[in-house]
């Protein structure tokens, strides 16, 4: 999937940040890592692209849908269908064991309510990344590591041609780092999907195609002084 | 989708779900039962009314003859002579049905009557035989059951009053059949004829013959004067039932009650009106009008429970709001993750309220089960109650 973001501005009311990224453009398959102090807006460059914030002024496109103008209720629809997003903190659902968390982006997703497909598909995936064996236990039972694969393979199983991952390595040890990361990249690679992953670890770039660094090439302010200023 | 998360969500804490239903089910439980069981007890109080076309007594409280008269109360009014009986029965206006009800056997009430009784109640034989002669009794099918007894024993009446050193023995009555299961206070009676009912009130007895016993028996104009060696008869035989023998006028002999089942309204209307201002007093009553008014007194009760009820029913929804309003805002970033997800608003808010609708549906189930099962099992006590 390619991804263009034009002439975007954002700003959270009341909290005088603003973001205004120079126009962006990534390609379809490219893997992308979004680095920066904490604050530049990373997250939240991530949250616009995936329609989970709407911008002021601007426009993000993925492939030819102008994300930013869909409604709400098309975005949600869209984001169900086409776009996978992996959490720093995981945030999977404490209720539901391994197997529904990972089945329930298709249950919410119009476009992959066949029965069969769900039941085999969650069930791939958790094969393909060694958890198995832990489909029916709840997230808490579940070491860090085991979390972050769940999280995973809830971010690829409606086969999203754009996959977010804001710190998906955040919460973990070295080990599982690049465990973790290369695991995200393989599955990228085999669903031919564009990745963009939000980190602060050096370490791990040059897994990556291409590296944005906010501190020096988008145009923030962190400072609400400043914001206001300006 | 909302209700297979919903369901998911409260299937993950059963201990904490559990605890939520069984307050809710507490809380709606009385007010579910306090309803049900005051429509029973009305619709009990009711039905045997409506059965009762019209009941004849002595005068006083017509609430305390006709509780007597359907249900065998067991502190009876004033007592009417049989002769009532046959004035009903000659009038050509209505059946009589006569009760006499003063005593007890097992606990149980002894009803004195005729055969007429069981046909006017549509009550049949369960097992057994009916009334033959003095002295037999048919039991109700739960007095039977109470008191253990079958057709061939038999069953003593009750001590009268036992300082009444000189008072009548208890009769030992030879049980002939059971009657079938009715459901309602006959269940719990001992039937006997009215001559054996009036055997056990001292009206009537067997003893020896005196003459025989007694040879140096005083004879006077009224009969022998004899010594304490003649025994009177406890129980009725074959052999000396010829003995048992009553004193005084029969048309004086008592009733607590007289049941009369008019030929159509319009000898209903006459009869009534034969019982209005009598020289002895005597009160013909529509039991159903009198057990109407009764009712009517549970009122109050009824609008006190019901406000109860409701503050109660406030109280447990505003607190249920707050738990729900806890639970919302500790769920807060699970709903996050699902709208990040794709999960629309509405779907949220579908899953918030399956959530609520199991639980308060769950109690509400429970409450329903409980409390509609507890009327429906204490139907007997009910009755008890109406009676």
């Amino acid at each position: 999937m390619r991804i263009r973001v034009e002439n975007l501005r954002f700003a959270y009311p009341g909290r005088g940040f603003s973001l205004g990224p120079p126009p962006l453009d990534i390609a379809p398959g490219q893997r992308v890592a979004f680095v920066g102090p904490s604050g530049s807006g990373k997250t939240t460059l991530l949250r616009l692209i995936a329609g989970i914030l709407t911008p002021d002024a601007g426009s993000v496109f993925l492939d030819d849908t102008e994300i930013s103008a869909l409604s709400d209720r098309e975005r949600r629809r869209y984001r169900a269908s086409r776009i996978g997003f992996v959490f720093q903190d995981f945030r999977l659902l404490d209720h539901l064991d391994v197997r529904e968390n990972v089945r329930l982006p298709l249950r919410l997703s119009a476009q992959h309510r066949a029965r069969d497909a769900i039941a085999t598909r969650a069930d791939e995936l958790l094969d393909e990344s060694g958890i198995l064996t832990k489909a029916r236990a709840r997230p808490r039972t579940l070491s860090q590591g085991e979390k972050q694969r769940t999280a995973i393979c809830r971010a690829l199983v409606t086969r999203p041609g754009l996959i977010l991952a804001d710190e998906p390595t955040g919460n973990l040890d070295p080990e599982n780092k690049s465990k973790i990361l290369g695991l995200l990249i393989e599955r990228a690679r085999a669903a031919d999907a564009t990745l963009i992953v939000v980190t602060h670890d050096e370490s791990l770039l040059p897994a990556f195609d291409r590296v944005i660094d906010f501190a020096q090439t988008l145009d923030q302010s962190l400072d609400p002084a400043q914001s206001e200023a300006r | 989708m909302a209700l297979r998360l919903a369901w998911a969500y409260l299937r993950s804490s059963p201990g904490r779900t559990l605890i939520l239903v069984l307050c809710i089910a507490a809380t709606l439980t009385l007010p579910i039962a306090g309803a049900r069981f005051f429509v029973v007890l009305e619709r009990e109080m009711l039905a045997r009314a409506d059965g009762t076309p019209v009941v004849i007594g002595s005068p006083g409280s017509p609430a305390d003859l006709v509780l007597h008269a359907l249900y065998f109360a067991p502190s009876p009014p004033g007592e009417l002579p049989v002769s009532a009986a046959d004035e009903v029965r000659d009038s050509g206006l209505a059946r009589p049905v006569p009760v006499y009800a003063r005593f007890t056997a097992g606990g149980r009430p002894i009803v004195g009557t005729t055969l007429d009784y069981f046909d006017f109640r549509n009550i049949g034989l369960d097992r057994g035989a009916q009334l033959a002669r003095l002295g037999d009794c048919v039991l109700g099918w739960e007095a039977a059951r109470r008191l253990g007894v079958e057709p061939g024993d038999t069953l003593a009446s009750d001590p009268h009053d036992i300082f009444d050193l000189g008072g009548t023995f208890p009769i030992r009555l030879r049980v002939r059949g059971v009657l079938q299961r009715t459901r309602s206070p006959d269940d719990h009676a001992v039937f006997v004829d009215l001559s054996t009912a009036w055997i056990i009130a001292g009206i009537g007895h067997g003893h020896d013959d005196i003459a025989e016993i007694d040879p140096d028996a005083e004879r006077t104009d009224q009969g022998y004067r004899s010594g304490a060696q003649v025994r009177t008869h406890t129980m009725i035989t074959d052999e000396n039932i010829e003995s048992f023998h009553f004193h005084g006028d029969p048309d004086t002999f008592p009733l607590t009650a007289l049941i009369a089942v008019p030929n159509d309204d319009r000898a209903r209307a006459l009869l009534l009106a034969r019982f209005v201002s009598r020289a002895d007093g005597l009160q013909a009553l529509r039991p159903s009008l009198v057990v109407a008014d009764l009712v009517e007194m549970l009122v109050p009760v009824r609008r006190a429970l019901g406000g109860y009820s409701a503050v109660t029913a406030g109280v447990a929804l505003a607190l249920f709001w707050m738990i729900v309003a806890l639970t919302l805002r500790l769920r807060r970033s699970e709903f996050e993750t699902l709208h990040d997800l794709g999960c629309p608003r509405s779907t949220t808010a579908a899953i918030i309220a399956c959530e609520i609708a199991m639980v308060l549906g769950l109690g509400l189930l429970i409450a329903g089960v409980v409390s509609l099962g507890g009327v429906e099992l204490s139907r007997g006590w009910i009755r008890t109650m109406a009676a």
